[in-house]
């Protein structure tokens, strides 16, 4: 569906993008994280034709970007959420959406169905003749997001889409759009906020102007932090660390707030034998989890913040 | 290009241009207050002169005999009412003549109406639709003879009046396109819009086209307006509607389209500069040069010389038109647009 295979951008001699390569399958929805001035807004702009790259190339549905007539057919296909809402705050929502709908060339009746349909799903139906000035901030990111989908299309590219909604508000988004992923469209998106990215992405690139790292949440956190056993025992599990260390298969063990964590390659066969191995030495078991490393946790060690 | 595409921007921004109360009232305010206004500075003390410069000629013709579907020729004739009359080889003083025909003849002081001329001579005389021997309006409405150097100024006057009303259309789209440029930048709605299929050429002619389609509305509403005003005024002075006369037909038609779209185009570069509506508006008004150049001519009454200095004028404007048009267009691209435009 996307892919792009060594693109990158320079702006008067400074790089913002270089030598990005990313596949993002058909219906995947998929995070694009990284700091401020990481080239992400500069990579979907690019993706979506707005400006042109400084080298390599990219694919969008098989089109190539910023390649007549490719482009056209790209920006037929693809929907953006921009940074900013960017609404015409005079209009109504209604007008504003008809405004693309028809720019998109979607036809009048399927047209007046979509916007009643986006506009309901968003909890603005009521408002709908409203000028958008009158809208509060997270209304108008709601009105915004639904621009870009309202002429149905392949793929679609949110720039920060809950930035600055209130909790409730990045609930009603959230939702919005899970319900929209399911209907098998590709979705990219930017973001900063890291919690959400891990709810809503399939998958998820890490970059800073080029890509650190690609793959789902689980899967970065295994590959950057690799998986640890968390075993709590009755009383301090001090007195069993040198016991686990022993074993051959078990390369770190130690102890935090009571409790033995032992990475490991492969808990899922190591487990049992650790288990067996404490209870024989006298340990009382109370429970055996893993580890979650968050996402923050991956991304703060690829950015450079170190390791939490 | 894909022209459904620009109506869509054009009616989305006249759309926008109707809830914006600044610009409605630059839509309104400023063509009635100048169509209306100006006909009375400029053509009143004209219409004052000119009504003084009548009166000697003294049109108010006492009828002591009449004529009536008769044939006159070699005859001196005085104080006579004609109507239905062949005349050939007459002198006639302060006459009243209509629905007749003349041959070899002179008229003065007289008052014709709806007859045929050839190979005659008036002087100070009022002439309704004079036609020649073939059926030609050759004179329409309009009062031969008097002060020459009156009915120059009076020429001047109209001109003068052209030039002010060619205003409207420079200076409507200083408003109109810096909201619509410069406003859609501040509002950061041209990201999503230049995200859409519409081609950069598309979207600078939609955009461009709801402002030209606005001010040129305005434009010739205050034309009209302005035009009625000057004859009811001047009807009962000159005996005839005198506006739109040569040079406001090609004004209207050509100069006013032009200065318009030299303003909106002018108007896109400047948009590309500067990230205020206000300051926009004020760089806009160097755009009255021009205007400011074509009143100096028009006061010289060089414009009164026959249609070719305001044919050669509008022309220019037309070149120049092109000129900015490359211009912005090589303005107007997707990515200047987003990473250059301040």
């Amino acid at each position: 569906m996307l892919e792009t295979v060594g693109l990158g951008r320079t702006f008067d001699g400074k790089v913002a993008v270089e030598n990005l390569n990313l596949k993002v399958d058909e219906g995947e929805v998929f995070g694009l994280l990284g700091p401020n001035g990481a080239g992400k807004t500069t990579t979907i702009r690019m993706l979506c034709c707005l400006i042109g790259q400084t080298s390599g190339t990219a694919y969008v549905n098989g089109f190539e970007i910023n390649k007549e007539p490719d482009a056209g057919q790209i920006r037929s296909i693809v929907g953006l959420l921009p940074e900013s809402p960017g609404l015409y705050e005079s209009l109504s929502a209604s007008k504003n959406l008809e405004f693309y709908a028809e720019l998109y060339g979607v036809p009048k009746d399927r047209r007046e169905r979509r916007i009643e349909e986006l506009l309901k799903m968003l909890e603005l139906w009521d408002r709908r003749e409203e000028p958008v000035a009158t809208y509060s901030k997270g209304m108008k990111q709601k009105i915004a997001i639904a621009r870009a989908f309202v002429h149905s299309p392949q793929i679609v590219f949110l720039d920060e889409p809950t930035a600055g909604l209130d909790p409730q508000a990045s609930i009603t988004v959230r939702e919005f759009l899970t319900r929209l992923s399911g209907e098998g469209r590709t979705i990219f998106i930017n973001s900063h906020h890291l919690d959400e990215v891990e709810r809503l992405c399939d998958r998820i690139a890490v970059m800073n102007r080029t890509s650190l790292a690609v793959g789902s949440p689980r899967e970065l956190a295994t590959r950057y932090w690799g998986r640890t056993t968390v075993i709590e025992l009755t009383g301090s599990g001090e007195d069993y660390v040198e016991v686990v260390r022993r074993l051959s298969f078990v390369s770190n063990v130690r102890t935090e707030d009571g409790k033995i964590l032992v990475d490991l390659d492969d808990p899922e066969l190591r487990n049992p034998g650790i288990i067996e191995t404490l209870t024989k030495a006298g340990a009382k078991i109370e429970y055996v989890s893993e580890l979650k490393r968050s996402l923050e946790d991956v991304y703060m060690r690829l950015i450079g913040g170190g390791p939490r | 290009m894909r022209l459904d595409r620009s109506i869509v921007v054009a009616k989305k921004d006249i759309a926008e241009f109707r809830k914006n109360k600044y610009i409605m009232m630059t839509l309104l305010v400023m063509p009635i207050v100048i169509s209306v206004m100006l006909p009375f500075v400029y053509v009143l003390p004209i219409n004052e002169l000119s009504r003084q410069n009548a009166t000697k000629v003294d049109l108010d013709i006492s009828i002591v005999v009449q004529y009536t579907d008769v044939s006159l020729s070699n005859m001196t004739l005085s104080n006579a009412k004609l109507e239905d009359v062949e005349l050939e080889n007459c002198v006639l003083y302060s006459c009243v003549v209509g629905n007749s025909t003349a041959s070899k003849s002179v008229f003065t002081g007289c008052d014709i109406n709806l007859s045929a001329m050839s190979d005659s001579l008036i002087y100070g005389s009022r002439l309704h639709q004079i036609r020649d021997a073939g059926g030609n309006t050759i004179r329409d409405s309009e009062f031969v003879g008097g002060n020459k150097e009156l009915d120059d100024l009076k020429d001047i006057m109209f001109n003068v009046l052209l030039v002010l009303l060619i205003m409207i259309p420079v200076m409507i789209p200083t408003v109109t396109a810096s909201y619509s440029f410069v406003g859609e930048k501040m509002n950061k709605s041209l990201e999503p819009l230049l995200a859409t299929p519409i081609t950069d050429f598309e979207l600078l002619v939609g955009k461009s086209g709801s402002i030209f389609v606005v001010s040129m509305a305005a434009t010739w509403l205050s034309f009209a307006i302005s035009a009625s005003v000057v004859d009811l005024l001047t009807e009962p002075v000159l005996g005839y509607y005198p506006l739109p006369n040569q040079y406001w037909i090609v004004g209207i038609l050509l100069l006013a389209p032009g200065m318009c779209l030299m303003s909106i185009l002018t108007n896109v570069l400047i948009s590309s500069k500067v990230n205020d509506v206000r300051v926009s508006q004020q760089i806009g008004g160097v755009l009255v040069l021009p205007i400011l150049m074509f009143f100096i001519f028009s006061l010289t009454g060089f414009l009164s010389k026959g249609l070719a200095p305001i044919l050669l004028f509008s022309l220019l404007i037309f070149a120049v038109d092109g000129g900015i048009l490359w211009l912005s267009l090589k303005t107007f691209r997707r990515e200047e647009i987003l990473v250059k435009w301040k």
